[in-house]
């Protein structure tokens, strides 16, 4: 089931963060789930309440790339309250260094920088048009053409 | 008016200024503009992550990890409670 069935929810999102003149290119919603190694003895402990804590420790992000920059938004619920905001900058040629692949469900985005680390998995089905933003974003961070 | 090249700049996210290429701090309100960043719940106003409460208004920043932890506790104790009172009406009614 897709987190968002309008995808102009959370692009309306970036709004209030966007410059003067910034077009915002591409979206995407991804998640970051707790480590494995707290998840495996959470379920292990009981599956319904490790499955609820599993839900509650896991952060939900909408990421955008501009023309400028990529914004990344943690938000929660439905009505994507931003908890917080991260920016990377792109137009000073210097990408931040960046992780990226796509599989056949996920793709996978990391930001290895140290000040602001930064790393989600997008699911295909997250929202429509996911797949294809998410690719796009990484082919931008990277510099490689995006490809399965 | 500003003119096409101050308007490419990026602006510091707290207090909208033109930022210098290459300084690492605004030049007029002295912020790091790059650290991560929240939006006040009251004003919505951006203040850096790592601190507590909203430079602009003084509304302190909840901590949702304090509460999430102790649902999760409360629920895996629960569930314990409730294992172990199901395994003894089955002892005691068998």
């Amino acid at each position: 089931m897709a987190r968002f069935k309008d995808p102009n929810v959370p692009a309306a999102a970036f709004t209030p963060y966007l410059e003067p003149g910034e077009q915002l290119r591409h979206i995407a919603f991804g998640v970051k789930q707790p480590n494995l190694l707290l998840m495996l003895p959470l379920f292990a402990l009981a599956v319904l309440p490790g499955a609820i804590a599993v839900a509650l420790l896991t952060k939900e992000y909408v990421i955008g790339l501009t023309d400028r920059r990529l914004i990344v938004l943690r938000f929660k619920g439905k009505s994507v309250s931003v908890q917080e905001v991260l920016d990377y900058r792109l137009d000073n040629g210097q990408r931040p260094p960046v992780k990226a692949s796509t599989g056949p469900v996920f793709t996978h985005i990391e930001i290895e920088d140290p000040a602001k680390p930064f790393v989600a998995k997008f699911h295909r089905m997250g929202m429509p048009g996911n797949r294809e933003g998410a690719m796009a974003i990484a082919a931008a961070l990277t510099g490689q053409p995006a490809s399965v | 008016m500003k003119d096409a090249t101050e308007q490419a700049l990026p602006l510091c996210p707290y207090c909208r200024e033109p930022l210098d290429s290459g300084h690492l701090r605004c030049g007029r309100c002295g912020r790091d503009p790059s650290a991560p960043r929240r939006p006040c719940p009251k004003c919505a106003r951006v203040t850096p992550t790592a601190e507590r409460a909203c430079w602009n208004c003084g509304a302190a920043f909840k901590n949702d990890m304090r509460w999430k932890v102790a649902l999760i506790v409360g629920l895996f104790l629960l569930s314990f409670v409730l294992s172990i009172v199901l395994a003894l009406v089955k002892v005691l009614f068998s």
